[in-house]
């Protein structure tokens, strides 16, 4: 009789004795879909945090590479941590638009080992997604709630000029990769901001009203991107 | 059934999208459910006390381990081996452990102690047991990248139950248990951290034929709905 047991028992085995393991790895990245026109605000913020900001967030979290850069990408604004200045989300455009979805960029010289973005085991983008980020870059990266920007004061503007360009040129019209002309859309007062911290290398954030100065003046200049 | 079901089908219903973060983790989890310290035998009661020397081999399934798009070329071994001891003593109290103090095995290095607590009791040809085991150690070996040592550690604990019934030399058993993991693992390439913590109900069947020294143990394992493997054992008893 034992043996009938036994013989059911080792069929039942052979029939349900497998090895097998579901790694996800066949699943496709999760998508965050933006209509409409693509800002901070509208989705790319979301967009951002859920596949940037797991690296990309200071201090540098686990999950950051060893040689990450100083950025911040859950926050819009670059800004000064203590004795750093942190990138933020509106610093990418120029990456963006040289490129950096789809290959490695050298350009800005600011990391050792340039590497296409996300790199090959993060979370990758959706097609529309990257279409959506292509897309805020050539918006000239805005948060959108700005307001109209106030009209400046031309003079003041071309006082604090000299620092930007040093490296941008006395008319905008930039010496290198490393520091090309500036493109007249993208002139807004976000991005005067985070340049002023993050490229200048400044230690004092501009305020609202200097951004403006500035910005006031930048327009006039003669050699910019159309 | 329903029990059977869930342990011995991988789900349908499994996640539409997984970030990056979801691959790595399911990865850990899987690698530390594999080498975690199960029974991998029947709870047998014995009449005198009783020493055994244990052989566990895993043999590993196949593991897709592409995260992003990132496609790994690592070929991990496709048997872990695990030697083990246990004393059983005639009041039904099982004490085992095991120990692998850093050796070379296929291109990795693994580390680790683990400990196991038991009681069995019988009831004719029917015993049933109830044990708690622990293991902690790490894996230095090229798990992401060839030519590159991660490090992966792992802590497990787990508590489970099993019945089983004997025929003559033979004995079938079932057992169902649930297991705490806290795996890290240290990404040489990057520098990048990985820290994971969770849990996981496992259960399987097993299937035993034991003569007075000899014993060999066939054990299905399931965890959760994402990992099935086997275990197979050889021990000697003294």
């Amino acid at each position: 009789m034992y043996r009938t047991y036994v013989a059911c028992m080792c069929l039942v085995f052979s029939v349900i004795s497998c090895s097998d393991a579901d790694t996800l790895a066949d699943e496709p990245p999760p998508e965050v879909v933006i209509s409409g026109t693509p800002t901070y605000s509208n989705g790319v913020g979301e967009l951002l945090a859920l596949k940037c900001g797991y690296c990309h967030v200071f201090p540098a979290g686990d999950l950051s590479p060893d040689n990450v850069p100083d950025m911040d990408l859950n926050l819009y604004e670059t800004r000064r941590v203590g004795e750093v200045n942190v990138a933020g989300a509106d610093s990418l455009g120029r990456w963006i638009h040289e490129g950096i979805l789809d290959h490695a960029v050298d350009k800005f010289k600011l990391i050792a080992s340039p590497r296409r973005m996300p790199l090959d085991y993060g979370t990758q983008l959706t097609n529309r997604e990257k279409d959506a980020l292509e897309a805020w870059s050539d918006l000239a990266t805005p948060r959108g709630d700005e307001v109209p920007p106030a009209a400046g004061n031309l003079q003041a503007g071309a006082e604090i000029y000299p620092a930007c360009g040093s490296c941008h040129g006395d008319e905008g019209g930039g010496f290198s990769d490393f520091a090309p002309k500036i493109r007249r859309s993208h002139v807004t007062i976000s991005k005067i901001k985070s340049m002023w911290l993050y490229r200048a290398g400044q230690f004092t954030p501009l305020t609202d009203s200097q951004a403006a100065d500035l910005r006031s003046y930048i327009v006039t200049l003669d050699d910019l991107e159309d | 059934m329903r029990l059977l079901f869930m342990f011995f089908t991988l789900s349908c219903l499994a996640y539409s999208q997984a970030t990056f973060q979801e691959q790595a983790q399911r990865l850990q989890n899987i690698f530390g459910y594999l080498i975690d310290f199960r029974a991998a035998a029947a709870p047998t009661v014995f009449d005198k006390t009783t020493l055994e020397v244990v052989l566990d081999l895993t043999p590993q399934p196949s593991i897709d381990t592409r995260v992003g798009i990132k496609e790994e070329d690592v070929e991990p071994p496709e048997v872990v081996p695990k030697l083990r001891g246990r004393i059983h003593l005639k009041n039904g109290l099982m004490l085992g452990g095991a120990y692998a103090p850093g050796l070379d095995f296929e291109g990795y290095k693994a580390e680790f102690v683990a400990v196991e607590l038991g009681w069995r009791k019988s009831f004719g040809a029917w015993s049933g047991g109830i044990r708690g085991s622990y293991i902690d150690g790490d894996v230095e070996g090229p798990i992401t990248e060839v030519d590159l040592d991660d490090l992966f550690t792992f802590t497990n604990m787990g508590v489970d139950v099993s019945v089983a019934r004997t025929w003559n030399a033979w004995t079938g058993y079932g057992f169902v248990g649930i297991n705490d993991i806290e795996t890290e693992l240290d990404v040489a390439i990057d520098g990048v951290h990985l820290v994971n913590d969770d849990d996981a109900v496992y259960g399987g069947l097993g299937i035993q034929w034991a003569s007075k020294r000899w014993a060999f143990t066939l054990e299905q394992h399931a965890t959760d709905d994402y990992l099935q493997h086997l275990i197979v054992s050889v021990a000697f008893r003294f």
